[in-house]
């Protein structure tokens, strides 16, 4: 009986990059999955954008649809797009740990990746790190969205970036998993 | 070792007159059940239609569901519901007033599916757009909901409330062990 879960690809950063980029992504799979951890580099910001592109060749604002709720410095709110232009920010992780700000965690799930048949890949991203700069308290956000490419392509590349300003980076030992479902 | 996590099988509408999609006979020998998928619906009840759950065709009012909504970039509203019989929704999924036809997609996992105690589920809700009402754009609702019935699940029901799944609708069901 086949197997479900199995990894693509998997890495550390090492304090250089702010972000992965997976091309060729195999199309051999029914859905993505890709988990994060680590913190950025910012130690003037409480926290980092998680930002996501599909697909590079077509930066399409309209190809892009998101909600999400988010908990942030004690406060809650929400915030939606139906045309932004990629890559799109739809989570967010800590600061830089001279703050003492706590290591962030993405968990982000791409269904029906490789289908071309439905008009659509949904995504769903669930982000959140301890902010121990404001109050100790957690941020958490959620995020819903739709990439609708209108020719009904499959996902082929991905990216995840993290930023806050100019010289934005994974800290080093940050680590990522892209898996595959089958 | 036993593989962490096992493809149990799908459900694709192959047509539109499928209004219910079922996973039968599901094995007792994991631990943990997650179901993943895409869907769109055919009906012009609605631009935002609800999908519903249903376990081993119990319609005995044992469902409780708590969930939150956001729709257009604004918290549409958190719901506590005990006592359901029926329409039992998890997700949101779009009908033909979804004028661009963008499917949504849910991801549920149940814990402990086959154990004689009271099971519980967690299901989040991907987004579905709707290009002619901007104010209902995308939705996204996560939640969590208790089958109060102490039996193992052996079947898990999709339901559309309207219409029918359209064609290239597919959920997958996966098993989950030493979780």
């Amino acid at each position: 009986m086949a197997q479900g879960y199995t990894v693509i690809e998997k890495g550390t950063f090492d304090g250089t990059t702010n972000g992965v980029t997976f091309t060729s992504i195999p199309q051999t799979y029914q859905h993505l999955e890709f988990s994060f951890a680590g913190i950025s580099n910012q130690a003037s910001s409480t926290r980092s954008y998680v930002y996501l592109q599909f697909n590079s060749g077509t930066p399409y604002a309209s190809n892009y649809a998101y909600v999400g709720w988010y908990q942030e410095s004690g406060t809650q709110n929400t915030g939606n797009s139906s045309a932004a232009v990629p890559p799109i920010a739809v989570g967010r992780i800590g600061g830089a740990s001279s703050q003492a700000n706590q290591i962030g965690f993405v968990r982000l799930y791409v269904l029906g990746y490789s289908n071309t048949t439905l008009n659509g890949k949904n995504w769903m991203m669930q982000s959140g790190n301890q902010d121990n700069s404001t109050s100790s308290v957690a941020t958490n956000q959620i995020t819903g969205g739709v990439f609708r490419a209108t020719s009904k392509v499959a996902i082929t590349e991905m990216q995840v970036t993290c930023y806050t300003g100019s010289g934005t980076v994974i800290e080093s030992g940050g680590t990522y998993i892209l898996a595959g479902w089958s | 070792m036993a593989e962490a996590t096992t493809y149990i099988g799908n459900a694709t509408a192959s047509g539109a007159t499928t209004q219910t999609l079922t996973f039968t006979g599901i094995p007792s020998t994991y631990d943990d059940l997650l179901i993943m998928g895409q869907g769109h619906n055919n009906s012009s009840a609605g631009a935002m239609l609800y999908l519903d759950v249903n376990f081993n065709n119990d319609t005995s009012g044992n469902y409780w569901r708590s969930h939150i909504v956001t729709t257009g970039g604004s918290l549409w509203g958190s719901y506590i519901d005990s006592g359901l019989s029926a329409q039992i929704r998890i997700a949101a999924i779009g009908g033909t007033q979804n004028s661009d036809d963008t499917p949504a997609g849910f991801y549920m996992y149940i814990p402990r599916y086959k154990q004689a105690m009271y099971n519980t589920m967690w299901f989040w809700n991907a987004a579905m757009t709707n290009a002619t009402n901007w104010s209902q754009a995308v939705t996204s609702n996560v939640g969590s909901a208790f089958w109060g019935n102490s039996a193992a699940i052996s079947e898990i029901d999709l339901k559309t409330l309207f219409g029918y799944f359209t064609a290239g609708s597919s959920y997958d069901l996966y098993g989950i062990s030493n979780s």
